[in-house]
């Protein structure tokens, strides 16, 4: 588990909106964060690898490595946070399993789930990352 | 949209998905993965061009959503990605009220699909519509 602040800015904000096709989207001290901007907390964390960084050669994680790919993601909003909060971010495993795929395989189903709370401690947006790559079955 | 089970939504929400979004999604969301942005990379990898990630499909898909429940209206946003979407592509998204309760909220599935009717995302939501 590992926690960091999140500041919701009113240019990223616009930034964002643009990003995903709001594209006129104008400059607003006060806007609400659209629906998937949490996601944008990568930004802010510390351990987040899908960025140039000093300590690691690029890029971080090559496919056959098997990492898996993102299969989904579920926001769920206790409220929707406003440009000039300052959230805090709390990165957790959550919970696992497994499904037969339709090539015959078994696919193995992983959720990240962070929290985000305000300034007072009180929820703000539950997201939860979920990872899907092939179980391998490991013979020794 | 009615708060009524069966009402429906649809909305055009890209239109020739272009690179420079992608690029401008990578920006804004902090994800510079190779493969949405490296042509290279990507077919050195197995595919055949670059492709969206899959947060920005769901990120277009919430245009949709924010016509029908407004900036603060969502209780819960969900979806899963089924297909990459490619650069060119043009996305429309359905949205279809599967429960209406009590207190006002209503549930919908969304349903995204390119411009050959493939299903690039599904998914469910929750919350309040807009000026209700």
């Amino acid at each position: 588990m590992r926690s960091f602040e999140f500041p919701i800015e009113a240019g990223h904000i616009q930034e964002f909106k643009r990003a995903v096709g709001d594209h006129d989207a104008p400059f607003d001290p006060d806007a609400a964060a659209p629906p998937t901007f949490m996601v944008a907390a990568d930004r802010y964390d510390p351990d987040y690898d899908r960025r140039l960084r000093s300590d690691r050669p690029w890029p971080p994680v090559a496919p056959e490595s098997g990492s898996g790919f993102h299969a989904g993601m579920v926001f769920e909003y206790h409220r929707h946070p406003r440009a000039g909060e300052v959230l805090t971010a709390t990165v957790a495993d959550g919970e696992e399993w497994t499904k037969q795929g339709r090539r015959g395989g078994q696919l193995r189903f992983r959720e990240i789930v962070t929290t985000f709370v305000d300034a007072d401690g009180q929820p703000c947006v539950t997201a939860r990352w979920i990872n899907v790559r092939a179980a391998k079955e490991v013979r020794e | 949209m009615k708060p009524e089970v069966g009402a429906r939504h649809r909305q055009v929400v890209a239109e020739g998905l272009t690179r420079t979004q992608l690029v401008a999604y990578a920006g804004a969301s902090g994800d510079f993965h190779p493969f949405h942005h490296d042509e290279i990379y990507a077919t050195t990898h197995g595919f055949d061009q670059l492709f969206a990630h899959g947060m920005l499909t769901m990120g277009i898909t919430g245009q949709a959503l924010i016509t029908v429940f407004g900036d603060e209206g969502l209780q819960r946003y969900g979806a899963d990605f089924l297909k990459p979407v490619w650069p060119g592509d043009t996305l429309a998204t359905e949205l279809v009220v599967t429960a209406v309760h009590d207190d006002g909220s209503v549930e919908v599935d969304i349903s995204t699909t390119d411009q050959h009717g493939t299903q690039v995302l599904r998914g469910t939501a929750a919350g309040r519509l807009a000026n209700r």
